[in-house]
């Protein structure tokens, strides 16, 4: 039976010879394909790098293990270039003697290596830049250094120790760490473009953010010309533009040298009304500077600082100036993040870009009131009173609420300037003025009518609540007093209310109804409240709905 | 999507054995260098890695069982490896790390083999 090819040799040894031969080149062959194809792997693998969505140190760290595990090497590194602090560092390594270095590298230096074109890899002790980086790592006994860079752009270097047993690296080795090292610097290359482009998103983001946040606070405030809307809108924008458990919003009392709180948020039993300027250091560096003060709590506890400054504006504060064209009109605050953290650049700067729009809109608010309110008593004027009169009668008309008009007239008067003078008759009515103030809610308007008459709009107010108000404001009158001359002088005021619709319909009407009950107030002796007589006696009274608690 | 690597460990006598799952193929197999840098800390030299659960390794995997394959050598250690797939021994043989440990088919056999030497 002819023996198969495949069979066990039966001849003898020597005859065995040439198919051992070629027995060992197969076996030759298939080891270099096998290495071609684990490197091929590598590449791919380097590939599927790219794809993933890690960090970058993971990411560089994985290329550098896919290095190393190529070449079979147990150590090495990778060395990022930062062009704009001109050094290089350390940014990943494997089995290493140190975890980090930094060594700087000129832009003339690093010109210089970006036009080593070939070779790109080095043995470490033949590489002619970087010596004192290499020196670092002489007890590592690395092997080799390479060039990462990408079109004449440096991006950093690769160091890879020795292969196991210490054996050389051959050719072809040398040859694919070339390689690699080419694949690697596309791949940090292309990290690093990335990054660059998630950090300007994210600072691009940021910015949208920051302008959508000021766009919606300016836009609550741009219209606004109530003073005190204004300002109480713009503290509740303030919590738009950053989370704090308390703010307040001053304005700059010229002629008092103090500053007054005008609107708050969050809690203020230990805030004072004013801060006299002298009292408060914050208060003089703002208004001296009119630059924004930001304080860290840290910083607030090693400074000794005046203890209303402490009480009023906390140890993490940001308190940015109110200006218009260089008029110094106040100051807006900010404490206490809900985060607990303390406040950032970006807290101050939007605080500070509102604080410029707020300056605007504050000048536009304090010149309209001192057009529509009286100098001397500083309550409404007549023309001011009829236009939001009228508009409060539509109102009322509209939802089906009462409204309640309340006309005041000091008893006497011309008799008061006659004996006392003018001053004095000015001081009774600046009195008059600051108790009807005082009597008032936020959205009464207390008006100076003309001469020695006042009046009062109460809106949502019946006859009931109008009759209480109006009769509080008279005893408050008859309780005050004057001195002038030595003497204590009294004074008193008759009063009138009307109310829509019990009283009348119309705005001309009810102020019509206001005055007659008025001119009763005086025909029965003065000092005394009179209401209106009802349109329609056989209508119950009007009554307003009890507020919502 | 590869399994996420772990590993199990045990002192048998003189003896570390490591049990690894998943693919050696992400940083997670760092476990197995911390593994072993830990054990050699503490004067046990003899380690057995039993990669009957990690059919797959590449480059990455290679390059820290050279770690380990140096630490074993520094600290004059011993290694072996078990239940490797057919591909997993080539590799291994052409990147030279059976110069440095041993291959046996079962755990059982290098357990036994560390303990007997």
């Amino acid at each position: 039976m002819p023996k198969s090819r495949l069979s066990p040799p039966s001849r003898a040894p020597e005859a065995q010879e040439p198919e051992v031969i070629v027995t060992g080149i197969e076996t030759d062959a298939q080891q270099q394909v096998l290495r071609y194809e684990y490197v091929l792997k590598a590449l791919s693998d380097i590939g599927d790098e790219l794809c993933r969505v890690t960090s970058f140190d993971a990411q560089l760290k994985s290329l550098l293990h896919l290095l190393l595990g190529t070449l079979g090497v147990s150590k090495g590194g990778i060395f990022i270039f930062d062009a704009m602090s001109e050094s290089v560092s350390l940014r990943c390594s494997w089995k290493l003697s140190k975890k980090s270095a930094v060594h700087t590298l000129s832009s003339a230096e690093a010109q210089e290596i970006e036009k080593q074109n070939d070779p790109i890899t080095f043995a470490i002790e033949e590489f002619p830049f970087m010596k004192g980086l290499v020196a670092d790592f002489r007890e590592d006994d690395l092997n080799s250094i390479s060039i990462l860079k990408v079109r004449e752009k440096l991006i950093g270097f690769l160091v890879v120790g020795r292969k196991l047993k210490r054996e050389t690296f051959s050719e072809k080795e040398i040859s694919f760490l070339t390689t690699l090292s080419r694949n690697i610097s596309v791949a940090i290359n292309n990290f690093l473009l990335m990054a660059d482009l998630r950090d300007t998103n994210k600072r691009l983001d940021d910015k949208i953010q920051e302008v959508s946040i000021l766009y919606q606070a300016t836009q609550m405030i741009a219209s606004e010309l109530q003073l005190q809307t204004l300002l109480d809108m713009a503290m509740s924008a303030t919590s738009e533009i950053s989370e704090v458990k308390r703010g307040s919003i001053w304005l700059y009392d010229e002629e008092h040298e103090a500053f007054t709180l005008r609107s708050h948020l969050g809690d203020t039993t230990d805030i004072p009304d004013t801060i006299p300027l002298a009292r408060s250091g914050v208060c003089q560096k703002l208004f001296t500077n009119k630059e924004p003060i930001k304080m860290m709590r840290e910083v607030a506890e090693t400074q000794k600082m005046p203890e209303i400054d402490e009480i009023v504006f906390g140890k993490s504060f940001v308190i940015v100036p109110i200006v218009h064209q260089g008029e110094f009109l106040g100051a807006m605050h900010m404490c206490e993040k809900t985060s607990g953290s303390e406040f950032s650049e970006r807290d101050q700067r939007l605080v500070t870009v509102f604080a410029v729009q707020l300056g605007a809109a504050v000048k536009n608010a304090k010149l309209y009131e001192q057009a529509i309110t009286d100098g001397m008593t500083r309550l409404y004027l007549h023309k001011y009173f009829k236009q939001r009169l009228f508009d409060e009668v539509k109102r009322a008309a509209r939802f089906n609420r009462a409204l309640a008009l309340i006309m005041i007239d000091v008893d006497h008067f011309k008799k008061f300037n006659d004996t006392y003078g003018h001053q004095t008759g000015d001081e009774v009515l600046k009195r008059v003025a600051t108790i009807m103030r005082k009597a008032v809610r936020t959205h009464d308007l207390p008006v100076r009518y003309g001469g020695e008459e006042f009046a009062l709009v109460l809106p949502e107010t019946d006859m009931q609540g109008a009759m209480a108000v109006a009769e509080r404001v008279r005893r408050a009158i008859e309780m005050d007093s004057l001195e002038a001359g030595g003497k204590t002088i009294k004074f008193t005021a008759s009063l009138g209310v009307a109310v829509f619709p019990d009283s009348a319909l119309e705005m001309d009407d009810l102020i019509k109804a206001a005055d007659m009950a008025l001119y009763k107030s005086k025909e029965s002796g003065r000092n005394r409240v009179t209401q209106a007589p009802q349109l329609d006696p056989s209508k119950p009274p009007h009554t307003t709905p009890p507020a919502e608690s | 999507m590869a399994d996420e690597f772990s590993l199990v460990h045990q002192v048998d006598g003189p003896v570390l054995i490591i049990r690894t799952k998943g693919y050696l193929n992400d940083l997670g197999a760092e476990q197995v260098d911390t593994v072993c840098s830990e054990h050699l800390g503490k004067d046990i030299k003899k380690i057995v890695i039993n990669l009957d659960q990690s059919p797959l390794i590449n480059s990455i995997g290679i390059s820290i069982l050279i770690g380990v394959i140096e630490a074993i050598e520094e600290a004059g250690g011993a290694l072996a490896f078990t239940n490797l797939t057919s591909t997993n021994r080539k590799t291994f043989e052409m990147m030279g790390l059976l110069q440095f440990a041993q291959a046996f088919d079962a755990e059982e056999q290098a357990v036994a083999s560390f303990k007997s030497s």
